[in-house]
């Protein structure tokens, strides 16, 4: 049995409760993810069933289509609505044109410091795992590139946005830098995860239909992954 | 006085892919029910008895249960039966299966079965133990003897074998039909609209596939009689490595909305190898390319 399994994860859990859920329903143990969802973000995590873990690595570069919520005022520790509050500030009033000309502003590349409650590896250990312990890692900053940012909604202290990203970028540190340029400050309130690479939020089911499912209903749903075109490259040479 | 049920010929198993050993057992079935004036029966599992047992190592099927039945029912047996293999049935002994099933529930006068047929809780239940067993129960068991092509045994993964491997001429010859691909239309992305290709995008059920590449093809909506012919490209989109296995069929001569459906592909040949376009109109001219080969190839095709 392989395959890929697209599930829409609700917000709640963490993408290690999916897997878990996911080997107890299909009895099988080899079983991973292709990439993080946040415990606080909904939306596609995929995961790769049996001998198709081997496309793990080719899912990490993947770019990432995201909607999502900023609410402005607060600054918090980790970046989003599960932190606690360590700033505020008075929220100037939006102009709706304004704020499409500042998400406008991101687009292209950009340097981002991943925040210190993030999975980047240091010292073996994910950054988080430090910042828990209350030492904080500082971590390099990267590149990334939004090639598309879009304002859907805004009101007086929201503003809902679709970006996409490439792979690495992270939307709480996007979200605090355009609280910045709006010149106040905020935090990621809600998350959205649409897309990674060509699979779709669509074609995914919801973690409590799996959960529901006889194992077989489960098991149709895994899809085929076709190798990296590198992979095609290696075979056609 | 009720009169007695029917008494039964009977066959067990998967049967995926209804191949020509599945088909030829079968009609035999059919026959000795005929002559003996009883019913044909045969019971068939699902899910594989190996997704249920050992997951881990189990096999794509060739084919879904909806298109295993239809097969099945068309060899025109009296009764089909799907047997629902939970992990629970899994724990029946063979000599509760015999007594539960083929005799209470089927009565089962005759059992017809594959030499290798093996069941029950251990797989203790060979054929050593149903001769042993059945006369018990006053049923015969006759062991049929494995059909074999060009000295090798006719089996469901024999055939998944040579369909991964591109072989489809060896395998629609021990299918006793073209190999398929099985999934239902979705909405595409729309691409291929300005270049007036009708295409249906098929989500690929957990089957059976060949190698990446472009086909001949004849699809068909499950339950349906009539069938398309057309030219499909089954592989990556090169820009993403790892992302889902494409399967676009071109049309020939289709109009109509597919979206939503279950659909076969039938493999009827390999046009060529995938390959990188440097624009979309560029990939087009070549699926117009595609069709109209195809259109010269398939009155010769089967």
């Amino acid at each position: 049995m392989e395959g890929a399994l697209l599930v829409d994860k609700p917000a709640g859990v963490t993408s290690h409760d999916v897997v878990q859920v996911v080997r107890r329903k299909l009895g099988i143990k080899r079983i991973g993810h292709t990439g993080t969802l946040d415990p606080i973000a909904r939306g596609l995590l995929i995961l790769l069933v049996g001998p198709s873990t081997r496309y793990q690595q080719a899912f990490q570069g993947h770019d990432k289509t995201y909607e999502a919520v900023i609410r402005l005022g607060t600054q918090t520790d980790t970046g989003d609505a599960a932190g606690h509050p360590v700033r505020t500030a008075p929220v100037p009033a939006l102009d709706r044109d304004r704020v499409a000309d500042i998400l406008a502003s991101f687009k292209g590349t950009l340097l981002q410091t991943p925040p210190a409650y993030s999975a980047v590896k240091v010292r073996g250990r994910p950054a988080y795992w430090w910042a828990r312990r209350q030492r904080p890692v500082t971590l390099a900053a990267r590149p990334v590139r939004l090639s598309e940012i879009t304002l859907l909604a805004c009101d007086r202290e929201t503003i809902m946005f679709r970006v996409h990203c490439s792979s690495g970028t992270y939307v709480r540190n996007l979200a605090e830098s355009i609280a910045e340029r709006l010149g106040t400050v905020g935090h990621l309130a809600g998350l959205v995860r649409l897309r990674v690479g060509a699979w779709r939020l669509e074609e995914a089911k919801p973690l409590d239909w799996i959960a529901q499912q006889t194992p077989e209903a489960v098991a149709q749903e895994l899809r085929p992954v076709a190798p990296g075109a590198d992979a095609a490259a290696r075979r056609r040479s | 006085m009720t009169r007695p049920p029917p008494h039964a010929v009977v066959t067990v198993g998967v049967f995926d892919g209804v191949h020509r050993a599945h088909q030829r057992l079968i009609r035999s079935v059919i026959r000795m029910a005929r002559r003996r004036g009883g019913r044909s029966v045969i019971l068939t599992f699902d899910p594989d008895p190996q997704t249920v047992l050992r997951p881990a190592r189990a096999q794509p099927s060739l084919m879904p249960l909806g298109e295993r039945l239809t097969h099945l029912q068309a060899l025109g047996a009296d009764v089909v039966w799907v047997v629902p293999f939970t992990r629970r049935f899994a724990r029946m002994t063979a000599a509760q299966f015999i007594r539960r099933i083929l005799i209470d529930r089927v009565h089962a006068e005759v059992l017809l079965v594959g030499e290798a047929f093996a069941f029950g809780r251990g797989r203790r239940g060979d054929m050593e133990v149903l001769r042993a067993l059945g006369p018990r129960y006053g049923m015969r068991v006759v062991p049929v003897r494995q059909v074999t092509d060009g000295g090798q045994p006719i089996s469901s993964s024999r055939i998944r074998q040579l369909i991964a491997k591109g072989h489809l001429g060896l395998a629609r010859r021990l299918l006793g039909r073209a190999p398929a691909l099985y999934g239902r239309v979705v909405r595409g992305t729309g691409r291929g609209r300005r270049f007036h290709v009708p295409t249906a995008n098929v989500q690929l059920g957990p089957h059976a596939l060949p190698p990446s590449g472009v086909y001949a093809v004849r699809l068909r909506r499950l339950g349906h009689p009539r069938a398309v012919r057309g030219v499909m490209n089954l592989g990556t989109r090169p820009t993403f490595g790892a992302g889902p296995l494409v399967c676009e069929v071109h049309l020939l001569g289709f109009s109509g909305t597919l979206t939503g459906q279950p659909v076969s592909v039938s493999l009827l040949a390999r046009l060529r190898s995938e390959r990188c376009f440097p624009s979309p109109a560029a990939l087009y001219r070549q699926v117009r390319r595609d069709l109209r080969r195809a259109r010269r190839l398939f009155p010769r095709l089967p």
